[in-house]
This record gives C-alpha cells, structure tokens and sequence, in this order.
C-alpha cells in the first residue's frame, strides 16, 4: 500500500503533517501525525521533523521568545517521538541531519550562541 | 573518562534507541545560508544551502571524518580548521596519522608531536576552490583518497594524499592538486591546476597508487572540469569532460584503462 505524506499549511503559519493510503479519496479522513511542524525531511526509513512550540504569546499573539524547537523524529513510519538533545548551555536554533545512512543518526545542532555541535542517536555519559 | 553504550543491534532495530542522543563532537564545521552568516571567504553562490563537513567512509560501518574548528573563539580562516577520524560512530576521534615522508620523499614534520597531521579537504573548502573533497565509494572498500594538508590546520600546501585501510596509514602519492576517480582496480588522476588551468595529461595507478604513469589523452590541451566512471565502478572506463581552452565548447573524451 502506498502511503502519500503531505505537509498541510495551518493558518498559524505552522504545519501539520497528514497522510493518506488512499490518495485522499472524498469519504476518508487522513491521518494526522504532528502539527506545530516548520519543516520536514524524508531520509530512508526516517522522517525527521522540526517543531516550534509556542509556550507563551503576548495578547496581540506575538512570541514572546519563549518557544521551544524541537526534533521529532518517525522511524519506519511509526509514530513520531521527540529527540532529546541533552545541552546545558544555549538553546537549539537549527538540527541539520549530517548522517542517516547507517544504523546511528548523526546530527548537528546549532545553537543561539553561534556553535555547532556533531551528536549521535544513543546513550552516553561522563564519569 | 567517558562511556558510551551505542548498541547496534542489525536484526532487533528499536525506535528508542534513536530517542536520545549524545555529544560527540563541539564546535564543528557547519554551513547554513540562513544561520552561519560568519564563515570566512565562503561563495554563498554556491548550490549548497545547508552543509556540514562530515564523511561517511564508504564500506566501512562506523567510521567517518569531520572537520572542526580548532578552539571556541577563532572562526576566521582555513587556518582556524582541522580534520579528525573516528572508526566507532563518533565515541572516540583522532587526528589522521599524517606520512612521515611527502610524494617527493622529502620529510614532512615531526610525525609524533601534536601539530603534526593530516587535514582533509571536504565540502567546505571545496565548494570554495574548486579542489576535489574525500573520495569514497563501495566498489573499493578501505580506499579514501583526499586532497589534504600536512600540519596543524588545513592552510598549507595541498596534495593528493591516499590510504588503502580505511583511514589508519596514509601515503602522499601525487603533489599539488588533481582531480581523482576510481575505478576497476585503477585510479585516474588528472592534474587540473596546471599552467593556465589547461591540461592534456592525465596520471593512472594500476597497484593501489603505488606507482602512477603519466598518459596524454589528448593532442590539444583541454580545461577539465571532471571525471566520471559509470556507477558502481565495474569498469576501467573513464571519461574525461572540460572544454577547448580559447572558447567554450564541450569536449569528452573516453579512456579505456585495459
């Protein structure tokens, strides 16, 4: 079964990512998967995607700087869960998916403070 | 001391294994049109939008090379970046073992101490120059042929630098720069910053670039924008493209390495 992604502008300026298996015939609803998305990247079994979460806005609406961007991430097309990026010093402005061709993503996250750090999916710690 | 438990499991793939992720590697080499407005000389006419200098090495799971800036406050120049390899998904990095002897047979620099290693040329500096990034490919598992600097940074004089295991012993096997392909067990080389940026003279190795063997392809000197073989490299046909040198026109011309 053929499955078409679409990303569907929001009047908020954001998007909402849907799909259909049948190319969204007139009686079906698509599926909805993620909404609040900037962007999205489709790489192999991945698909990446940026989120901007508003946790605040001034009465006119405007963002008060607060807002979170965010890396979700679909694997083999399951449900999307959100990356956690460990960072303790700056907030994250860009994910750039450097490698996703083998079995670990690597990831490059710029951040407010101009810098650019290389991470990759897994687990490690310092001791 | 630091750990890291990467799981690779091929058969039993988890989605939360790709949940979390960790640090490997501060302050590398990243271009974005809209965001990284400060890298040096950069030709912001160039196709890429978006960018960063890592290599996966073809055939080889796990291993890659980055180029990263040298310390946190310096981001002016070529100077300011250097190349580090990992064979273990980023846990660890090192800086390329540079060859003690360069293709001259002239000795390069102290091999042992700190400064003294190899940097590699990757999108970045070749977007900007017209000098050929990291070659690999699957056809020629633990080949990786690079136009590299020996020193500290990647500013110094370029050559056409080739390690045969995968990233671990490198060899300088041609000075200056070339544009290079592989092929059915033969590398082509074409020297392409030559007098006047024309050239009718290209350099094969048929021994793993022990030796190469000048060869002139053409009665008339061409300007050699690249080289091409088919897919999947099963074959010892090269083509050659660039244009006469006076005027535009194209010109390809086949090379049959047999």
């Amino acid at each position: 079964m053929k499955t078409i992604f679409v990303l569907r502008k929001e009047p908020n300026g954001l998007s909402t990512i849907i799909s259909s298996s049948d190319l969204f015939a007139i009686n079906s609803y698509p599926r909805v998967w993620l909404n609040g998305v900037e962007e999205i990247e489709i790489n192999g079994k991945f698909i990446f995607a940026t989120r901007r979460i508003s946790l605040f806005r001034t009465t006119t609406g405007n963002s008060t700087g607060h807002d979170s961007y965010q890396l979700w991430i679909s694997v083999n097309r399951k449900d999307f869960f959100r990356a956690v990026i460990p960072n303790l010093s700056s907030k994250p402005i860009n994910y750039h998916v450097a490698d996703a061709t083998q079995e670990i993503i690597f990831l490059a996250v710029t951040f407010q403070d101009g810098f650019t750090h290389l991470y990759t999916s897994g687990i490690c710690s310092y001791f | 001391m630091r750990k890291c438990v990467i799981t690779l499991s091929l058969l039993y793939i988890i989605d939360s294994k790709f949940e979390t992720f960790s640090l490997v590697l501060e302050n590398i080499l990243y271009f974005n049109s809209n965001i990284t407005k400060n890298l040096p000389n950069f030709n912001l006419d160039a196709s890429e939008r978006e960018f960063c200098d890592l290599h996966q090495v073809a055939g080889i799971r796990g291993t890659y090379i980055a180029s990263k800036w040298r310390n946190s406050t310096k981001r002016s120049s070529i100077s300011d970046i250097r190349t580090l390899i990992t064979y273990n998904w980023g846990k660890e990095w090192h800086p390329i073992k540079a060859p003690g002897m360069n293709a001259l047979g002239h000795e390069t620099c102290n091999v042992t101490a700190a400064n003294c290693s190899l940097h590699l040329v990757q999108k970045y500096v070749s977007l900007n120059s017209n000098v050929k990034p990291i070659l690999t490919r699957e056809s020629s598992v633990g080949f990786i042929m690079a136009t590299g600097v020996v020193g500290e940074s990647l500013r110094g004089p370029q050559g056409i630098y080739l390690s045969i295991d995968a990233g671990n012993t490198w060899r300088n096997v041609l000075s200056r720069n070339f544009l290079y392909i592989f092929g059915d067990a033969t590398i082509v080389a074409i020297a392409h910053f030559s007098k006047g940026g024309v050239t009718n003279e290209l350099y094969y190795s048929l021994d793993d670039g022990d030796n190469f063997t000048p060869l002139q392809f053409s009665k008339d000197k061409i300007r050699v924008y690249g080289l091409l073989t088919e897919p999947g490299e099963k074959t010892t046909v090269f083509t050659i493209f660039g244009s006469k040198e006076k005027s535009h026109e194209w010109i390809v011309i086949q090379v049959w390495a047999v």
